[in-house]
């Protein structure tokens, strides 16, 4: 037998705005419990929600990034249920119009290029946090109320890998359009995951469980190659796949039961009453496209076809937006883009891993390391002279000038300069001058190892050796 | 004790005729007598209002400096208990307040108590609050009328100049007919809603009781106006209506709703009608009769019961004993819910909230809500054609003065007067500025007018009540029992 | 009969309540009245007639400027708590 995997996912991040969707108490995570809270997102009655429009602004730069049709009109609906977590008995989202639809995002697996369709992008709001006890349950509200936008791709994805693809450059996505700091692990985003199997050719859909919970992108792999094995051999066996909600048990690497989808909850969605429908200004819609930053892609494209940087350097550097944001500002005081792409990518994150710092805990500047790739090229300094540099200035933050300076480390180009060292040089080992002089070409570079003694690694290599050369020949 | 007027109590204050603490101390003395008579009132407020006395500086440029305020117990009053008349909120101390609340506060008025309503304003009798029943000041074995009835009575009843109430089928245009007091509910959207604990906010207003225009255009200018809390209220700059009342109303064009008035059959009725349409004519104003379809006027209820109670049912999702109000013991959050809301809401509530559960359900909801919301379109589409010729649609408050306590049914469920106790939710559907007039008497209790304006044409309706109101002897009336 | 009970006691249960037997006939006439409702409008044609969730359809432009304000203190929040440890609300573990 053959099979087909259907999945769809669900996407929900957290947005980094500094005050909630519906209220003006603050985003935060981590802080002391309901501290962070107003009296609208705790639902005392009367009181009424106030759309955030940074909320807004953000989950329009997503809709824009994913290539969506954004409604430009505003409208939320309520989403009725109970739950200990849920303080006003309802949250209010977007059901019937959602601000984005119909958009794309392009995955690479194994170099093959696939279009994920998506369905769906809405804003809606958290729930208040439980943490559960031994035989009770706290409950904290800092989070009750943070924006959050959902994606909802359309049941296109084939497969584990597909879904890992996919949510990482979901992910990478939210960072690069800094509306979100997507910590799975944090919760700041999360997914959920709806799979379902059926027969090759067939056009009838199997039956779907739904797999939540997932921690991390890898684990919604290994649940998904997991899900899809144990659907198959219930169906060999002459079996009905259940309609259920799993999660992943990381320890065993099994999908397991939650609880069976039975009486599925309703919603009784209908229109929020207390929120006048919102026109979007379509000039504002339209500057927060041609503001979006750069995306992954697009910039890997631009490294490539302007820059030079291979594909694999480029990946490299767009693998994080601090990395590829550093480069970009780089550029902007250098144009040896592929020298200083290779600083980054070998010095800078070598650096950065052995002292296990973050990039934003840098002491040394996008333009600092720009100015010290251009001394280079110049030959203010040599090569292996600039490491000894580039670590001076990751430890102190000092500037390329000023340690230079310091260390005394200027190169020297001037050519009469280095003609004296050289004929210093040739004054204390007539021997090798003699050697020379017999046909041993081996004394050249002894000779240009003096000069480099004597100027203390200072003389231009490259001019010494010249010089060297010439200078001997004339004594012929 | 004389029942002051805003107007009045304002420039006795100013001119020092009357001390400010003294008129506090014999106001609880009487609000406590009146209560006993009418039980209005669910809180009386009176070490809040003495401490707020003694640090009050009367300014005189300023009609509400000084005034005694009675708010509807559904509007939220920081750290004063706030119970909307039901069990489950019976221990509620709000963290915040109302927006309204605070727009007074500012204007430097006193709370002297919070007053009584139907459970969660659902209701029409002020029978069904926790604390009992409300009566009516003109004849206590009658009704005070609902859901505002506690605020309607106390104003009737002469002890305060004014009260606060909200409005969602007639909740406030009602009692003030049967109370005989003047009751106005402006354009939804005027006021801000913020902070008062809601029936269903597609048709909730906030409004007042006084007993004179003129006080009744303080009262909504000052609480008028944009509040960025909340996002239906209006941009829409707020006219000085005190400054601008106008007894002119040569040429306003007045539609008398036909469907209302042709089933009246109590005849005092009748008769007050016509006098005040003659009223009309003799101050120049236009006055004819028009109609609505027929159809849409017998709609009127069962659309209304089925939105009220879908969108009450959801509102009140969050009485649920976790958070606040009264929480009952359970195993599990889930009974705690259960066991909270069983315990906490009377049986005439959850009847209610079982229907709206049973119209917004999925599968229903598209031939109930949805479709209740479409007639709804229908019948304002239809009031609104009205409004193109005419300026302000007049009718009969009631059919009937305010029944007995034992006659007094809140079942708007059932069928009778389905039109003409019912036609003032045409207000709460379209959203139009609707005030009650006290305009008569039949058999010894108060009768009143209903005038309904354009969105936003407040000050037109006001000044059709004030020019009324000068030619009629009800300005200022109040029973306040002692002739009993 | 018993049908129609059981189906009004799960809708008061859906929405987190119970109603007793008691209380059954007084819901079951106001459920009659309510169908009764639900019959005269289905009367009323409404073919291409569009909800009115509001009393008026009015777009509105104002959205919030994202600032951290008002924001109230854990005593205040959890004031009309009875139970609350380590500031939260303390509830019995859900039930799994």
């Amino acid at each position: 037998m053959e099979f087909e995997v259907v999945i769809g996912i669900e996407v929900h991040c957290e947005l980094l705005t500094k005050s909630k969707m519906f209220s003006s108490a603050q985003v935060t995570f981590g802080e002391k419990p309901n501290t962070k809270i107003h009296e609208i997102d705790l639902g005392f009655p009367g009181t009424m929600p106030s759309i955030n429009k940074k909320a807004v602004e953000y989950a329009i730069r997503m809709c824009h990034a994913l290539h969506m049709d954004i409604d430009h009109q505003l409208w939320f609906d309520r989403k009725n249920y109970y739950y200990a977590d849920l303080p006003k008995g309802f949250q209010i989202t977007q059901d019937k119009r959602p601000i984005g639809c119909n958009g794309y995002l392009e995955i690479d697996v194994d170099g093959e290029i696939k279009k994920i369709a998506i369905e769906r992008l809405h804003l809606e709001e958290d729930t208040a946090k439980q943490v559960h006890y031994h035989d009770f349950t706290l409950v904290d509200y800092n989070r009750a109320g943070i924006p959050l936008i959902e994606i909802v791709t359309k049941p296109t994805i084939k497969s584990g890998k597909e879904a890992a693809a996919y949510l990482e450059k979901l992910r990478s996505y939210f960072l690069f359009t800094e509306i979100s700091d997507a910590k799975m692990e944090e919760g700041s985003m999360r997914c959920d995951i709806n799979i379902s199997i059926m027969e090759k050719g067939s056009s009838v859909f199997g039956t779907k469980t739904e797999i939540k919970n997932l921690n991390s992108i890898s684990n919604v792999q290994k649940a998904i190659d997991f899900e899809v094995e144990r659907q198959k051999q219930i169906i060999i066996n002459g079996g009905m796949v259940e309609q259920e909600t799993r999660r992943f048990n990381e320890a065993t690497k099994e999908t397991v039961l939650m609880r069976s989808k039975g009486e599925a909850a309703d919603y009784k969605y209908y229109t929020e009453p207390n929120i006048l429908p919102i026109q979007l200004d379509a000039s504002w819609v339209l500057s927060i496209k041609e503001q979006l930053p750069q995306l992954p892609e697009q910039r890997v494209k631009r490294y490539v076809e302007e820059y030079q940087i291979s594909k694999v350097e480029a990946a490299i550097l767009v693998s994080s937006k601090a990395i590829s944001d550093f480069y970009e500002e780089a550029i902007c005081y250098t144009k040896e883009y592929k020298l200083v792409a290779n600083w980054i990518l070998t010095e800078l994150l070598a650096y950065i891993n052995k002292h296990q710092i973050e990039f934003k805990e840098l002491k040394i500047t996008a333009k600092d390391l720009a100015e010290l790739v251009n001394h280079i090229v110049k030959a203010t300094i040599s090569s292996k002279q600039a490491k000894q540099v580039f670590e001076e200035m990751m430890n102190t933050a000092k500037t390329v000038e000023q340690v230079i300076e310091e260390k005394g480390l200027q190169q020297v180009s001037d050519t009469s300069v280095i003609k004296e060292i050289i004929l210093e040089v040739f004054k204390q080992q007539p021997q090798s001058i003699e050697d020379y002089k017999n046909g041993k070409t081996k004394a050249i570079g002894f000779l240009v190892g003096q000069v480099m003694k004597l100027s203390k690694g200072q003389a231009n290599p490259a001019m010494t050796n010249k010089l060297v050369k010439d200078m001997l020949e004339e004594m012929i | 004790m004389k029942a002051y007027t805003i107007v009045e109590l304002h420039n006795l204050f100013k001119n020092k005729e009357l001390s400010i603490s003294e008129y506090y101390q014999s106001l609880f003395v009487e609000l406590e007598k009146q209560n006993k008579r009418l039980n209005a009132l669910v809180t009386i407020t009176k070490e809040e209002a003495l401490k707020k006395i003694s640090n009050l500086s009367f300014d005189p440029s300023n009609m509400l400096s000084a005034i005694p305020v009675v708010y509807k117990d559904n509007y939220s009053t920081e750290g004063i208990r706030t119970t909307a008349s039901s069990k489950i909120l019976d221990n509620y101390l709000p963290i915040y307040s109302a927006t309204a609340v605070n727009k007074l506060e500012d204007n430097n008025t006193v709370i002297v108590a919070k007053a009584s309503l139907d459970e969660l304003a659902m209701g029409g009798t002020n029978r069904s609050a926790y604390t009992g029943p409300v009566h009516n000041p003109w004849d206590t074995t009658r009704i005070s009328g609902g859901s505002s009835g506690g605020s309607a009575a106390i104003v009737a009843s002469g002890v305060v100049p004014f009260a606060l109430g909200s409005d969602t089928g007639d909740s406030i245009r009602k009692p003030a007919g049967f109370c005989g007091v003047v009751g106005f509910k402006p354009t939804w959207g005027r006021i801000s809603r913020y902070g008062v604990i809601p029936y269903a906010t597609s048709l909730d207003h906030l409004g007042a009781f006084t007993r004179t225009i003129e006080d009744m255009s303080i009262v909504i200018g000052a609480l008028s106006g944009r509040d960025d809390h909340d996002m239906t209220s209006s941009m829409k700059e707020v006219p000085d209506y005190y400054q601008n009342l106008n007894k002119d109303i040569k040429g306003v064009k007045i539609a008398i709703l036909k469907n209302v008035y042709d089933e009246v059959t109590n005849q005092d009725i009748i008769d007050n009608m016509n006098v005040v349409i003659e009223k009309f004519k003799e101050l120049g104003a236009i006055v004819e009769f028009v109609s609505m379809e027929q159809q849409l006027m017998k709609a009127i209820l069962p659309a209304y019961v089925i939105i009220a109670n879908s969108e009450a049912m959801s509102n009140h999702s969050c009485l649920d004993g976790i958070k606040f109000g009264v929480r009952e013991p359970g195993d599990s959050p889930d009974e705690i819910m259960i066991e909270s809301r069983t315990k906490g809401f009377s049986s005439f509530i959850k009847r209610r909230f079982v229907l709206g559960n049973l119209a917004l359900a999925t599968e229903n909801q598209e031939k109930m809500f949805r479709k209740a919301q479409k007639v709804r379109r229908l019948i304002v589409d239809n009031l609104n054609q009205i409004y193109k010729e005419y300026d302000i649609i007049l009718t009969p408050v009631s059919g009937d003065i305010a029944p007995t306590l034992e006659d007094a049914s809140d079942d708007r469920l059932s069928e009778q007067y389905l039109i003409l106790e019912n036609h003032l939710i045409l207000g709460n559907f379209a959203g139009t500025p609707s005030l009650t007039l006290p305009s008569g008497f039949s058999k010894h209790m108060p009768i009143g007018i209903n005038i309904m304006g354009r969105l936003f044409e407040e000050q037109t309706v006001l000044n059709v009540a004030y020019a009324l109101e000068s030619v009629l002897p009800y300005r200022n009336q109040y029973r306040e029992g002692s002739e009993d | 009969m018993d049908d129609l009970e059981s189906k009004l006691k799960n809708l008061a249960l859906k929405a987190m309540f119970k109603l007793t037997d008691e209380e059954m006939p007084a819901m079951i006439e106001e459920y009659q009245v309510f169908m009764h409702h639900v019959e005269e409008l289905e009367a009323i044609d409404t073919t291409g007639v569009e909800p009115l969730s509001f009393p008026y359809e009015e777009v509105t432009t104002f959205l919030r400027e994202d600032e951290v304000k008002d924001m109230i203190r854990a005593e205040d929040a959890l004031k009309n708590v009875p139970d609350v440890v380590e500031n939260q609300i303390r509830l019995p573990k859900v039930v799994k």
